[in-house]
């Protein structure tokens, strides 16, 4: 179960609400919304976990992917609102730093 | 939801019906078309046919005058006559006199009395095929028609296309509005009546799932503490589908609460229910269900079953179908007298009871998923009450496909769980089936400290993705065994496939710099699970063992 909503902020600003869970199962669903979000130019690009109740390693992918393709157009991945449970995800990763996550 | 709130309901799909029967009288438009147009060309009379369904003839749609009771009856093969002519060739035709004219069939008139003598046949065309024929017979001077009229006639009849097309698409789409607003009214209906929690009962587990069918019908089931202490659990199928199949299903869920506060036998209440729906029942409906009545203790129970399919239940270590009493489903024969029997309840047993839509699903291909697969499936799992639900219904979604379920699938299941800490279940290697492998988790250490659950939670999951990914190369029909289990040692799980064997040295975790789906998974559960093994031993596939302490 994976739920998704975008919203276009400005002509190159985009937020991305994720909610359910981001398994290898839904997570390809997420990734599709990414890549057309980088085909539209976007250049910040913020992504809310707030709904987020489980991420696994094919979701972190899929983030990675996200960031990698928006460090080569300069642009910016914000990961906002993370869960206790996706934290812990990210920890174990020592993913924490390699994002910009805010609040 | 009380009888208050569903009446506004009802009167809504009333008023739905309404419009569509009353909303645009298709054939009231065409006659005062053609009435009008009659008096444009100066003719006498006139008529409109209407391609069937079969397309193979022309019915009467409209006949002005007199002959139209005579005419409505009947019908002009296509390629027969002046009309079945000018539908077979979608050619206009003036016919200055018909008597000239070989085409021309004199039975109509020898029917009606009327003389024809000139006839101007339009074709009706909509935007792809032929709708039907227009017709005008004779001027009102005596005369014959001429040029002019036909290429009036003919623009008339381009009208008359696109209106009849509109018409029929607005109906179209009127009836589709009407039939969804009446699913989503039934389902609410439906809905309002299951229960949200099931009573609590020390040591047993409960759950309950209805699936709606596009059709709704009238599955229900039911859980709630009965006057004297014991939890009541039913489930049930009234015959028959739509609103009144659900509208009954609420009424009966309301009679057996309030049968139980009277006579605390099961077999009493159903022979209440029974008499009330016997005596009052409209249209041969009826209905088949079961009532269970487990005691206080959550270690007996008392059982009717009315016709319902058999119940399953669990006990020393395997499933058994039980179909002991003969009773009738209710509503059939009102004086009818029910029976109950008794059933042991020691720990570790389970009840599984389910609806026909889950053994007579059906997939693509319009195979049954039966009984036989449904047998196999318990055998294979051994699984807490909310989790084998959980598993039955991602089964019955892999079966089914693309297929839409044409029947309410539901089952209630409950079980005296106290003690039981381990758990087993088989999975096809579809990432669907990853959520039930973290819900197996959660349920399997209830009351960890939830960071740990959650790592435990993902390491476990990619060990399963890799699974499917790696060893059967993301073939999804493959088979994987898990069984999972905590004890004051720790958390210990086994990940069992029947792929190519994995070389354990090469196992390794990627690089975090090199993140790509998969290979993270192993850094995570190497990071996790203190053990990470495969078991040599087994003779073919992989035996993955995994264990990680707890502290309690």
């Amino acid at each position: 179960m994976l739920d998704l909503k975008s919203e276009v902020l400005s002509p190159g600003e985009a937020v991305i609400h994720v909610a359910g869970e981001v398994d290898m199962n839904t997570s390809p669903k997420l990734r599709d919304l990414f890549k057309s979000a980088s085909a539209q130019g976007l250049k910040t690009v913020t992504v809310n976990l707030a709904g987020v109740a489980y991420m696994d390693s094919s979701g972190i992918a899929t983030l990675v992917e996200m960031l990698q393709i928006l460090n080569k157009t300069k642009g910016r991945l914000v990961l906002k609102a993370m869960t206790p449970q996706v934290k812990a995800v990210f920890e174990i990763a020592h993913l924490m730093e390699v994002f910009e996550i805010v609040e | 939801m009380s009888q208050a709130d569903i009446s506004p309901k009802l009167r809504k799909l009333i008023r739905i019906n309404q419009t569509v029967a009353g909303s645009l009288d298709i054939s009231e438009v065409l006659k005062r078309s053609l009435e009008l147009e009659r008096e444009v060309v100066d003719a006498e009379t006139g008529s409109i046919l209407l391609l069937d369904p079969t397309g193979e003839y022309l019915e009467f749609a409209v006949a002005l005058g007199d002959a139209e009771n005579i005419l409505k009856n009947h019908r002009i093969r296509v390629g027969e006559g002046i009309a079945g002519h000018v539908a077979k060739h979608r050619q206009p035709l003036l016919i200055e006199d018909v008597r000239k004219d070989k085409r021309f069939n004199a039975y109509f008139d020898g029917k009606t009395g009327f003389q024809t003598r000139s006839v101007l046949c339009v074709p009706i065309e909509g935007a792809d095929r032929l709708i039907g024929v227009a017709q005008v017979i004779n001027r009102t001077d005596g005369g014959s028609f001429t040029d002019e009229d036909l290429g009036l006639f003919s623009a008339f009849s381009g009208t008359l296309g696109v209106a009849i097309e509109n018409a029929r698409l607005h109906k179209h789409l009127l009836d589709q509005e009407k039939i969804r607003q009446e699913i989503t009214a039934a389902r609410q209906v439906q809905e309002s009546y299951l229960p949200r929690e099931f009573p609590a009962l020390e040591g047993t587990e409960f759950s309950g799932r209805l699936a709606p069918a596009q059709q709704v019908s009238g599955d229900f089931y039911d859980a709630f503490r009965t006057p004297d202490g014991r939890v009541a659990v039913l489930i049930g199928d009234v015959s028959g589908k739509g609103l009144p199949a659900a509208l009954y299903m609420c009424r009966l869920v309301t009679e057996i609460r309030g049968s139980l506060k009277h006579d605390r036998r099961p077999e009493a209440a159903l022979g209440a229910v029974n008499r009330h729906l016997a005596e009052q029942s409209t249209r041969g409906m009826f209905v088949t269900m079961i009532l269970f009545l487990i005691e206080s203790t959550g270690r007996k129970m008392t059982v009717a079953n009315a016709g319902h399919l058999p119940y399953l239940l669990y006990k020393d270590g395997r499933w058994q179908s039980v179909s002991r009493d003969k009773n009738p489903p209710l509503g059939i024969l009102p004086d009818r007298v029910f029976v109950s029997h008794r059933v042991d309840l020691p720990p570790g047993s389970r009840v599984l009871a389910v609806t026909d839509g889950v053994t007579e699903a059906r997939n693509s291909a319009g195979e049954l998923y039966g009984m036989g697969r449904f047998e196999a499936l318990l055998s294979k799992n051994d699984l807490p009450p909310a989790l084998l639900l959980e598993k039955i219904y991602l089964d019955l979604d892999r079966f089914g496909g693309e297929s839409d379920p044409v029947d309410d699938t539901t089952a209630v299941g409950f079980g005296n769980m106290a003690g039981v800490s381990r758990l087993s279940f088989e999975m096809t290697s579809h990432p669907a089936y990853l959520a039930l492998v973290r819900n197996a988790a959660a349920r399997v250490l209830t009351g960890v400290d939830p960071k740990i659950l959650t790592e435990i939670q993902v390491a476990l999951s990619e060990a399963v993705s890799n699974v499917i990914r790696h060893t059967y190369k993301n073939d999804q029909t493959r088979e994987i065994e898990i069984t999972m289990e905590a004890s004051p040692d720790g958390f210990e799980t086994v990940v069992r496939d029947y792929g190519p064997k994995v070389d354990p040295a090469r196992v390794a975790g990627r690089a975090l710099e090199d993140v790509r789906p998969g290979g993270l998974g192993v850094h995570f559960i190497r990071k996790i699970f203190e053990e990470f093994r495969y078991d040599p031993s087994v003779p073919d596939g992989n035996r993955l063992v995994l264990r990680r302490r707890l502290e309690c």
